[in-house]
């Protein structure tokens, strides 16, 4: 696209849809007349239709490649390289993995939700004696301290 | 010669018969798997796993279909596993890209396959085209490639789809409104 036509392009007003149904020739006789107006009344919008169409067109001139003179020879090669039993092996061990994998997914997804819900219900029964207990030892424990040194103190 | 006849000498271990093959079908398959990648050196990496493939499967080869139409299904699908590796080696290179700013954001693009009278404006423009297809969900892109790109016709896209031709009609009518969309859409941003 030309420096020129950068800036302008970005000001035609017909609608993007309006515009390729007009190239694909999809639009109704009237509407077709009615942007063929709009397009002849703005250089914009005419730029923007011939890129589009010069970018499209570019379909039709797809590249083609040049061919390998030496590919026999290299698929030859890659073969006689490769062991035989490989493709063998392949087909058999393809259904039974396709077979196990999912068994062992749906394992360890229950697995993971029954151990889950174990582990969740003991701790929460664990954690309120332990909160309990340790409150309580806590507060002995200091008031067993406090005395003593206050004891030690009045001596 | 028949496709039968080919066939069942390269079956017998007749490895003049698979050379015939090669060379009566490697343009096709080259052409195939390009038309997809849109890379040269991808392009004939894939052709050359396609006849790979064929020459370790012939044997799976059935006679319904034609035997380039079995060849153009090898080439889809190799193109298409290789487009779908690629996105994935792609995400972890932006990552790694993320982290370490390396020199692979200086890749040049390989343009060599085109035709000398390409000037600057029209390669760009086939880079956009390329951008364009590229975005495509990959039925349509299959169906879109197979018929405007290979000109082949609806009958044999549909067949290689192994789906019907209504359904191949209207992925390339879809196809062909999202390519212009995308042209329409990044030229006005420009």
């Amino acid at each position: 696209m030309s420096n020129i036509t950068k800036a302008g392009i970005m000001k035609c007003k017909i609608s993007n849809i309006k515009l390729i149904k007009y190239l694909n020739k999809e639009l109704s006789e009237a509407e077709s007349r009615q942007v063929e107006l709009q397009i002849s009344n703005s250089e914009n919008c005419l730029q923007l239709l011939n890129e589009l169409k010069a970018t499209y067109g570019l379909v039709n001139t797809f590249p083609k490649l040049k061919e390998n003179p030496n590919l026999y020879l290299n698929v030859i090669n890659k073969v006689s390289e490769t062991p035989k039993n490989i493709p063998i092996l392949e087909t058999k061990t393809i259904p039974i993995y396709g077979i196990v994998r999912p068994i062992l997914l749906a394992a360890s997804i229950l697995i993971a939700i029954l151990s889950g819900v174990f582990i969740g219900g003991k701790f929460t029964a664990q954690s309120n004696i332990e909160m309990a207990t340790t409150l309580n030892s806590e507060f002995y424990i200091n008031a067993l301290q406090l005395e003593s040194i206050e004891n030690y103190l009045m001596e | 010669m028949t496709d039968k006849q080919l066939v069942s000498e390269i079956i017998k271990g007749n490895q003049l018969y698979f050379k015939i093959l090669v060379d009566q079908y490697q343009s096709l398959v080259l052409n195939t798997c390009f038309s997809f990648v849109h890379n040269k050196v991808d392009a004939e990496d894939i052709c050359q796993e396609v006849f790979i493939e064929v020459y370790l499967s012939i044997h799976k080869f059935k006679d319904q279909s034609k035997l380039s139409t079995w060849l153009y299904r090898i080439a889809v699908n190799k193109s298409l596993n290789y487009i779908r590796d690629n996105k994935k080696r792609n995400i972890f290179k932006s990552i790694e890209n993320f982290f370490i700013k390396s020199q692979s954001d200086l890749q040049i693009p390989d343009d060599s396959y085109l035709d000398a009278s390409f000037d600057e404006i029209e390669k760009e423009r086939f880079e956009l085209l390329k951008k364009a297809i590229n975005k495509l969900p990959e039925n349509q892109r299959i169906a879109f490639t197979l018929h405007k790109i290979k000109k082949m016709p609806y009958k044999k896209t549909a067949e290689i789809m192994n789906i019907s031709l209504a359904s191949v009609e209207g992925l390339i009518h879809r196809a062909k409104i999202n390519v212009q969309k995308y042209i329409l859409k990044k030229c006005r941003e420009k």
